[in-house]
């Protein structure tokens, strides 16, 4: 299936750029991809108005975004969420380095409708405790 | 009555510091947040509402209900009122409230607004009302979390001349 999906990511300070940088570590480069950093100088609304300015022009040309925040509840998620109903897409909060690579592949299977709680479900399974022979237990 | 155990200036109103530190330092039950436009903003409403962990009632104002509901005889327990700006606590404390604590977030930069500290950026009305509170006791001081260094702004403001 063609990526159709792009994946907003909201964050706190810069840590956004750097986990899409070290994410493609691991996997290849990731495309359709862009990092809004929230910083303390920031108010809310200059925040929302950058990702909405970004988003606009995208929605324009009917691509799909998908709105991933790091802290549930911040002000990130706010924003993700109050963009994702405006939108009527989705956002997804708990950005993690799991989260972000199982994003960029099953965007590229599934559909839209389906993907966020995908994402979700794979993401919690892939969170668990290691012991001390790094086995999950 | 009740009883305004603390105010604090957020244009982010209810977030990860709110939730993760204030709430829990103040030990609150109760939100009040008075804002004109948050007011008529049910989505907002809903997504702040929905942020709050179980058992912390949220309640919204604009400054017209607020001073109604001032009005009334409602008992309740502390409560934490939040603010979007400095002129929106001139306004509070111009309704003969009690305030005994109040703080802000990180004030950014907007056109008109003197630089206080790289986060704290104030205009020269918002100085004026700062100055005025102090006489009244109510000092106004930036504290990003409870056990942060609070930073004084009339300090700040007087420093600075």
């Amino acid at each position: 299936m063609e990526n159709n999906v792009y994946i907003f990511v909201l964050t706190h300070g810069d840590w956004g750029k750097a986990l899409i940088d070290s994410a493609t570590l691991i996997t290849d480069e990731i495309e359709k991809i862009k990092s809004f950093s929230l910083t303390p100088e920031m108010s809310f609304i200059d925040f929302k108005n950058s990702i909405i300015k970004e988003a606009d022009k995208l929605v324009e040309i009917k691509e799909k975004i998908l709105f991933i925040s790091d802290l549930s509840c911040g002000s990130t998620s706010n924003v993700a969420c109050m963009l994702a109903e405006h939108y009527n897409m989705d956002a997804i909060s708990g950005l993690s380095i799991d989260l972000l690579i199982i994003a960029d592949e099953l965007r590229k299977e599934m559909d839209y409708k389906v993907l966020a709680d995908e994402i979700v479900k794979k993401t919690k399974e892939s969170i668990s405790k290691i012991d001390l022979y790094g086995k999950e237990v | 009555m009740f009883h305004i155990k603390h105010v604090r200036v957020d244009d982010r109103f209810i977030h990860g510091q709110i939730l993760i530190k204030w709430l829990k330092y103040l030990n609150i039950q109760r939100v009040f947040v008075i804002d004109d436009e948050v007011f008529t903003d049910y989505i907002f409403q809903s997504i702040l509402k929905n942020s709050l962990p179980k058992g912390v009632i949220i309640e919204f104002f604009s400054m017209n209900s607020w001073t109604e509901y001032l009005q009334g005889k409602v008992s309740c327990e502390d409560v934490l009122i939040l603010v979007k700006d400095i002129s929106t606590l001139w306004s509070l404390f111009l309704c003969d409230v009690e305030i005994e604590e109040a703080t802000t977030a990180n004030l950014p930069y907007k056109e008109g607004k003197n630089k206080l500290t790289e986060s704290i950026y104030v205009s020269d009305i918002e100085k004026k009302i700062i100055i005025s509170l102090s006489d009244y006791k109510i000092n106004l001081k930036a504290q990003i979390v409870p056990n942060s260094k609070p930073i004084y702004l009339k300090d700040l403001i007087f420093n600075g001349e």
